[in-house]
């Protein structure tokens, strides 16, 4: 499919080229300024996170009973966000929708970013970091290993695995745009596409081997997005606490893992969209459908809030029927209602077409339900753990301002990392473009 | 200086020897230091036990030293001693936080600064001289001495050509107006005793036996009265800790509890009508107490005719019965005639040689008549006195209380003080030398007739300190007027006057001889003077409230008794005045305010604590911290005066738990009275596999009729375990690293009558342990004997068990823990000092389970049951916590735990705790 | 072509990097932890008195409890008083002149400071008193002293090192058996 240089400035295709690898060749002082902005926030998290390894934890809001707070939501947070990426992309490569080729890629860029974010938390969160690896299972002479019975450890393996493949995933996906980049892309870049393209030359055999090898992955990594979550759910939904002991919690953490995610990608495809002018190849038909799932997953949320406080009361626990009644009404009760609004109330625009096709409305929206998806973590974790089942330990968690700059490092460093990647790799896939405009001129995508 | 325990243990191979090879670390010495010559029986790493006797308030309980390497790691109750029976409260487990306080003086003060040894005796003998030359006075102002130095004073002072009785005793807490009621009762030489144990019916005016005394003895004694189906009533203004373990508490109008004694007393008498007890003048007592009918004393004490009624059948029928006090809450300027009135109230129930016996008064070369502050005060102050030696008493730090004293004592040209640490009196002393602290030196102390323990020196003083004893020999023998003075050193003269065996038990103790007393005619003859309160009429009754962390009057300074939260109020670190809820919607306050108190003698700032455990109307301020507002007239700590109170505007949280004190349903500490038993445990299916106990399964069953919740356990624990000590600050934010909590809840018993109960609270031990399960590193786990692990070198801190135990008795090291004055050297070589970002909790004491594991392995037996003793359980004085195997069925623990009475917290969630609780039992009103 | 077994290469040099690293870390924990650097031990640093295991342990044979006398009966093995060496050295080897060094020490009542070898860390506790009972001999943790002129740690005393004689004797594999 690959064309000469000379012939590239008659074709059409050239065009096209041109236009996908914008965000890699084109880069404007907006970019600069958000890379910038971002590595700031990185550095004072960075300094912030410096004071919990040298002081202690005490530095933070944190005390007994509430041992958990900002950082562990952060974490389950960005876990969340990098649910939707993978997995919105498989499932429009099953679905074979002509949509996946503009969005796809960066939507897997996301997952892969939000869960290097992700795994940074536990680390900071255990103060001590470097001790980090006594849970990761090494042979050694003491004959301990990690103890298999704990959610935690199954965290580990779960987001391992979720790393990998994502990443292998996009990788596949990528093989024909690197072998292109090897030969559009000059300077330092190119040994790098060199090597990492493995010499593929775009011959029918690698192209079978890719299309037979591709979906095996975009097969695992659907099942795979759902068991991390499920499992990061049962950190919670494991212990005996009331408020997180609860069968719903695997699918309630899905839901608004999809939920959050659907918020960034629009987000983030927006951004690419105005600042690159891919307004051609991301198009409305796009936004529209992830509005349309936003709304969907905004509605589960919904249904699965009320679930909760329904079965607490059902029960007839005392323990759970004061929480939840608590978790509405008391020191955290404005957090809650915030949530209810971003989550449930605000999302409902989505109903109407025209906010569904106004990218204005669509990023408030996004906006807003990210600030509330922080939040419903932030509540369902601390409000258990600060009114259960000892009155004479209840006790409110503030977090302090530097954990707060830990949070907003892990936004930074998610943000900074996304900047980065979009540069150094193509944020749509050019070669399914391609194929789809071929398709649309009744041409073999590879002749 | 900041070294951790193994510094304690690197100092410790100086004089200890060697042999340090178990456990080091970079921060160990690197040289082994053995002894020249080592001590014959000395082992290096086995701990050596010492007999002697606490010091830290008069009762002098007798205490066992436990001692690692020279130096005294732990105070424990010597069992063989009458008062302690094994048993100790938590200011003398906070003991060794004195000892080994960074602010002990080291070097003998002047006024211009630290000199020798050599001048300082000088300067002493100097100064006595003078005086005598000038012909004046040599006096001794001394905290209570029961014993040899007692004594040597008196022969010190002969020796010198002065009077014996020219000793002072200095004691802030002191109650003379038991004393006097006894005079005015009994006749002078009467020396009234009670037998708590020995009653069915209790009946205390304001006295806090849990509080103040011989709080170990007393408490034991209220448990086995209440274990034995007795009754016990608590009538006074503030529900305090004795109140709380009382069956009711009742309060009259401030100020007429005298009223209700005779009142009481009229009606017992006519109810005993013609058996009433032999040698009794009932015509005259009639007579005397005639104007107290019941009507009008109901209608001035507003108690209730009915009530009054019942108390006054109660205190007939259940004989022998016994009426305590009054107590400092109760005793008021006519205090002295309420006790009276009491003694004639146990008189008149035929009480006399039953429950009120008479013993002789302890015999001594100590006792005999002494000087009264009052006349000090008056001699000093006309400038009598030429030489002062103080020793161990401060009246300079008491503020007003003892102004007029202070003020004298400017006027003696020469003041001497033995004391361990700078206080304000050794401030104003023109020569400080530096005492010995009690456990580096040698003495004795005869608390009652028959019971006298010795005072041993368990190890080898850490700093350049001398006895005070031996320094007034010195300077008697340097003024040659040293005939009738010991020779040699005064500790052997102490040692020669007991025998091998007494030193092993820690003292001489034998069965106390009864004496003889009865009623004296003058009985309740004099003027019976209504107590009136100095202060604004405005204001409000201040009641001072006696508490276990204050037994000299002074706010603790002790870092763990003020770390450790008062057992009622759970507050931390600092003092507070108690409100009742409508008198503090009435001045607009409300919990944490910060009121501003003004009395006669000055004002000062508390926060404010709302609680319906206080009578309306009063306030009720802890007593060290009422001080700023007591003038000294008598009795100087006593219900006194009015206070004004207005808020201040400022607010502070105090460092208390959060939840308030409300079980919000949750039965945690739970109660049983005749008609309602506990219900049944629930039979839970449990997916784990049974969990199997080999050999041992240990367990901790504690009675909570039994606890009192004085809080020695939670002082035992701290100092038994390392626990870190985290200041008001960390406290506030909920960051105690307590690992034993006292949990209090208060309720409305009905009729206004606030009813508490506590909830001794450590790691529940699980069979199903919720925290075991989550903890990715294998941290916490279950061991073959039953106990919940948790390994400090394999714990990464996800604080996931903390999270997951619904008992919240997990503790988290936010920062490098601190362990306070200990930190030098006073910390327990056998337990791990736990390092930042480590979780920690309760283990049993494994430390001393192992320990007696091993010694019962190398003499090839079983482990006996009681032989091995939690810290907790060893040091309760009111032995309400029993520890041991609960698979063994003949143990006391498992027959405890088989009682009807028995549950565990949280049943419901299937967790099998290995802590057994025992509800408290409450009893009608009606009493029986 | 070329492209393919490029492929191929890489591959194999990633399966080799993933071999290679597992047998590296399984082989690290098999290999004995490197000995520390020997440390001097035995030489009194007041005065320098020397002090010669091969002599008093090796030569003549003397058994270890006789100096570390409460190895048996306490946690710790200790070390001899000073009066414990002249027991024997009033009448042995009088005449040589660190014995008479020593003399005049013990004579003084100044204490030998002997230098630590053997250690663990602050976190266990090892008693010898157990160790000694279940009959290990000094040597197997010490190693043959009896040999050293001056007395080096060879292995150093890792929890590996616990538990394989743990499992060996089949002892106490309890955490809170040396952890409390």
């Amino acid at each position: 499919m690959i064309d000469t240089p000379a012939a590239a400035a008659a074709n059409p295709i050239s065009q096209i080229e041109r236009d996908t690898l914008a965000t890699m060749t084109r880069t404007s002082w907006r970019y600069w300024l958000g890379l910038g902005a971002a590595a700031s926030l990185v550095a004072l998290g960075g300094w912030a996170w410096s004071t919990m390894l040298r002081q202690g934890l005490g530095v933070t809001g944190l005390n007994s009973p509430v041992m958990w707070g900002s950082l562990i939501t952060t974490f389950v947070f960005f876990i969340g966000v990098s649910h939707s990426g993978t997995l919105v992309s498989a499932i429009l490569f099953f679905t074979r929708s002509p949509l996946r080729a503009a969005v796809g890629r960066s939507a897997e860029k996301m997952t892969l970013v939000a869960i290097l974010t992700a795994g940074l938390y536990p680390v900071i969160h255990i103060g001590r970091s470097w001790l980090f690896f006594f849970v990761l299972p090494y042979p050694n002479q003491r004959g301990i290993w990690p103890n298999f019975r704990s959610p935690l450890t199954w965290d580990v393996f779960a987001i391992c695995s979720y790393v990998t493949v994502s990443a292998l995933f996009v990788y596949m996906g990528m093989l024909p745009d690197l072998a292109l980049l090897a030969r559009r892309i000059g300077g330092w870049r190119r040994p790098l596409y060199r090597l990492l393209s493995l010499g593929f030359s775009g011959t029918d055999g690698e192209w079978c081997l890719l299309e037979r090898a591709y979906p095996i992955f975009a097969g695992i990594v659907i099942p795979l997005a759902i068991s991390v979550h499920s499992v990061v759910s049962w950190d919670f939904a494991m212990t005996i606490m009331p408020g997180w002991h609860s069968a719903i919690f695997a699918p309630y953490f899905v839901a608004g893992a999809i939920f959050s995610g659907i918020a960034m990608a629009i987000l983030l495809l927006s951004a690419l969209r105005r600042g690159y002018r891919l307004g051609r190849y991301i198009k409305e038909a796009h936004f529209d459908l992830l509005a349309k799932l936003m709304l969907a997953m905004s509605l589960v949320m919904t249904f699965v809030y009320a679930t909760e406080f329904f079965m607490a009361f059902y029960r007839g626990d005392s323990t759970e029927a004061e929480l939840f009644r608590w978790r509405a009404t008391g020191a955290y009760a404005p957090i809650f209602w915030l949530v209810v609004l971003c989550n449930s109330v605000v999302p409902l625009v989505c109903f109407w077409k025209r906010a569904r096709h106004s990218l204005r409305v669509l990023v408030v929206v996004s906006v807003v339900v990210t600030i509330g998806m922080w939040f419903e973590r932030f509540l369902f974790i601390v409000t258990t753990l600060a009114h259960n089942f000892d009155p004479f330990a209840w006790r409110i968690y503030k977090p302090t301002l530097r954990e707060l700059a830990v949070c907003l490092g892990g936004f930074g460093w998610f943000v900074m990392l996304f900047l980065l990647l979009i540069k150094i790799f193509p944020s749509m896939s050019v070669a399914e473009i391609m194929e789809g405009e071929h398709a649309s001129h009744g041409e073999a995508p590879h002749a | 200086m900041k070294t951790g325990r193994r510094g304690f243990l690197g100092a410790a191979v100086g004089t200890m020897g060697a042999g340090l090879v178990a456990g080091c670390s970079k921060r160990l010495p690197r040289y082994l230091i053995p002894h020249v010559i080592p001590p014959d029986d000395a082992v290096p790493g086995i701990a050596r036990h010492y007999r002697t006797i606490c010091r830290e308030c008069p009762a002098s309980c007798g205490v066992t030293a436990r001692v690692r390497e020279g130096r005294v790691v732990k105070l424990e109750g010597n069992p063989d001693h009458p008062l302690s029976q094994g048993a100790l409260c938590p200011r003398g487990q906070a003991t060794i936080e004195g000892l080994y306080s960074p602010d002990r003086l080291g070097t003998p003060l002047t006024t211009t600064g630290k000199i020798g040894w050599d001048a300082a005796e000088g300067a002493l003998a100097a100064g006595i001289k003078r005086a005598l030359d000038a012909q004046k006075l040599v006096v001794v102002l001394t905290r209570p001495e029961l014993g040899s130095v007692g004594a040597l004073f008196r022969t010190w002072l002969t020796a010198l050509g002065q009077q014996p009785s020219q000793v002072v005793t200095f004691d802030a807490m002191d109650r003379p107006w038991l004393r006097e009621g006894a005079r005015l009762a009994f006749g002078a030489n009467a020396n009234p005793v009670p037998d708590i144990a020995a009653a069915k019916l209790l009946l205390s005016i304001g006295d806090d036996l849990v509080e103040e005394g011989a709080v170990v003895e007393q408490a034991r004694a209220l448990a086995d009265l209440r274990a034995a189906g007795g009754r016990f009533v608590y009538i006074g203004p503030r529900l305090s800790l004795t109140a709380a373990a009382a069956d009711e508490w009742l309060s009259v109008e401030p100020g007429t509890e005298l009223l209700l004694v005779l009142g009481l007393a009229r009606r017992v008498l006519e109810l005993v009508g013609p058996d009433a007890p032999e040698g009794l003048a009932v015509a005259t007592l009639r007579a005397r107490l005639a104007p107290y009918d019941a009507t009008t004393v109901a209608a001035r004490t507003k108690i209730g005719a009915a009530t009054l009624e019942r108390l006054a059948r109660d205190f007939l029928r259940t004989r022998p019965s016994l009426c305590l006090g009054p107590g400092r809450a109760v005793a008021g300027n006519n205090a002295p005639a309420l006790a009276e009135a009491i003694y004639v109230l146990n008189a008149v129930a035929g009480n006399l040689q039953r429950t009120l016996r008479f013993l002789p008064r302890p015999q001594g070369a100590w006792a005999g008549p002494s000087m009264e502050l009052a006349e000090l005060t008056r001699r000093a102050a006309a400038g009598e006195v030429g030489a002062l030696i103080v020793h161990h008493a401060n009246p300079h730090g008491y503020g007003p209380l003892f102004a007029k004293l202070a003020a004298a004592l400017e006027k003696v040209p020469f003041v001497a003080a033995f004391n361990n640490q700078l206080d304000e009196t050794g401030r104003h002393a023109h020569l400080l030398l530096p005492d010995h602290h009690f456990l580096e030196t040698w003495s004795d102390a005869t608390v009652r007739d028959g019971v006298t323990g010795i005072q041993q020196a368990a190890m080898i003083p850490l700093l350049d300190t001398r006895a005070a004893a031996d320094e007034l020999l010195v300077a008697a023998r340097s003024l040659g007027k040293a005939t009738g003075l010991p020779d040699g050193a005064f500790g052997d003269s102490v040692r020669a006057s007991f025998d091998v065996k007494e030193v092993e038990r820690g003292g001489k103790f034998s069965e106390a001889t009864a004496a003889s007393g009865t009623l004296a005619d003058g009985a309740l003859a004099g003027a019976v003077a209504a107590l009136d309160l100095a202060g604004p009429a405005d204001g409000l009754p201040l009641v001072v409230a006696s508490t276990l962390r204050q037994l000299d009057g002074l706010p603790p300074t002790s870092a763990l008794l003020q770390e450790m939260p008062d057992p009622l109020t759970s507050i931390s670190w600092g003092g507070w005045v108690e409100l009742h809820p409508t008198t503090a919607s009435a001045l607009g306050v409300v919990e944490g305010d910060v009121i501003s108190l003004e009395g006669t003698a000055g004002r000062t700032e508390l926060p404010a604590h709302v609680t319906i455990g206080l009578r309306e109307g009063v306030v009720a301020v802890p007593v060290g911290y009422a001080i700023p507002l007591l003038d000294g007239s008598p009795p100087a700590l006593g219900f006194m005066t009015r206070v004004r109170a207005h808020r201040t505007g400022a607010k502070v949280a105090p460092p208390h738990v959060p939840g308030g004190q409300s079980q919000h349903g949750a039965e945690l500490s739970r109660e049983v009275t005749p008609s309602r038993r506990l219900p049944m445990a629930p039979k839970l299916p449990s997916m784990n596999p049974p969990v199997e106990h080999p050999l041992h399964r240990w367990g901790l069953a504690i009675d909570l009729d039994r606890c009192n919740g004085c809080g020695a356990c939670v002082a035992a624990c701290y100092v038994e375990n390392n626990i870190p000590i985290v200041g008001p600050e960390e406290v506030a934010k909920g960051r105690d690293m307590s690992w034993l909590t006292i949990q209090s809840f208060i309720k409305d018993g009905g009729d206004g009558a606030a009813e508490v109960s506590f909830l001794p609270l450590g790691c529940q031990q699980c069979e199903n342990a919720p925290c075991e399960t989550v903890c990715p590193t294998f941290a916490t786990y279950h061991t073959k004997e039953g106990l919940n692990a948790q390994v400090y070198s394999r714990c990464v801190g996800t604080r996931y068990c903390e999270n997951n135990c619904p008992y919240h008795v997990r503790r988290f090291n936010f920062f490098d823990p601190k362990h306070g004055p200990r930190d030098s050297l006073g910390l327990n070589p056998d337990v791990t000092v736990r390092g930042r970002g480590v979780t920690e909790k309760c283990t049993f004491c494994v430390q001393r389970i192992r320990g007696g594991e091993e010694k019962a392995k190398v003499e090839g037996r079983p482990v006996r049951d009681g032989e091995i003793v939690s810290a907790c359980a060893q040091t309760c004085p009111a032995h309400a916590i029993v520890f041991g195997d609960l698979k063994d069925p003949t143990s006391q623990v498992s027959r405890m735990a088989k009682d009807q009475r028995a549950y565990r917290l949280l049943e419901e969630l299937n967790t099998k705790p290995g802590v057994v609780y025992l509800a408290r039992q409450r009893e009608k009103k009606e009493g029986t | 072509m070329r492209a393919r077994s490029r492929t191929k290469v890489m591959l194999a040099l990633a399966a080799a990097a993933i071999v290679g690293g597992l047998a590296v870390a399984r082989g690290r924990s098999e290999a004995q932890t490197p000995s520390p650097a020997p440390t001097s031990a035995g030489v009194g640093t007041v005065g320098d008195v020397p002090f010669d295991h091969t002599i008093h342990a090796g030569k003549y044979g003397i058994p270890c409890l006789d100096c570390h006398a409460f190895a048996d009966k306490s946690p710790v093995a200790g070390l001899p008083s000073g009066r414990k060496c002249m027991g024997c050295h009033k009448f042995v080897a009088k005449e040589k002149p660190a014995v008479q060094t020593l003399a005049a020490h013990v004579e003084a009542g100044e204490p030998l400071r002997w230098q630590r070898v053997f250690s663990v860390p602050d976190f266990v506790y090892f008693s010898h008193r157990m160790h000694v009972r279940a009959n290990v001999a000094c040597a197997e943790c010490h190693g043959d002293v009896a040999a050293m002129k001056t007395v080096v740690q060879q292995r150093a005393f890792t929890m590996g090192r616990c538990m394989g004689c743990h499992k060996e004797r089949n002892a106490t594999h309890d955490c809170l058996g040396c952890h409390k």
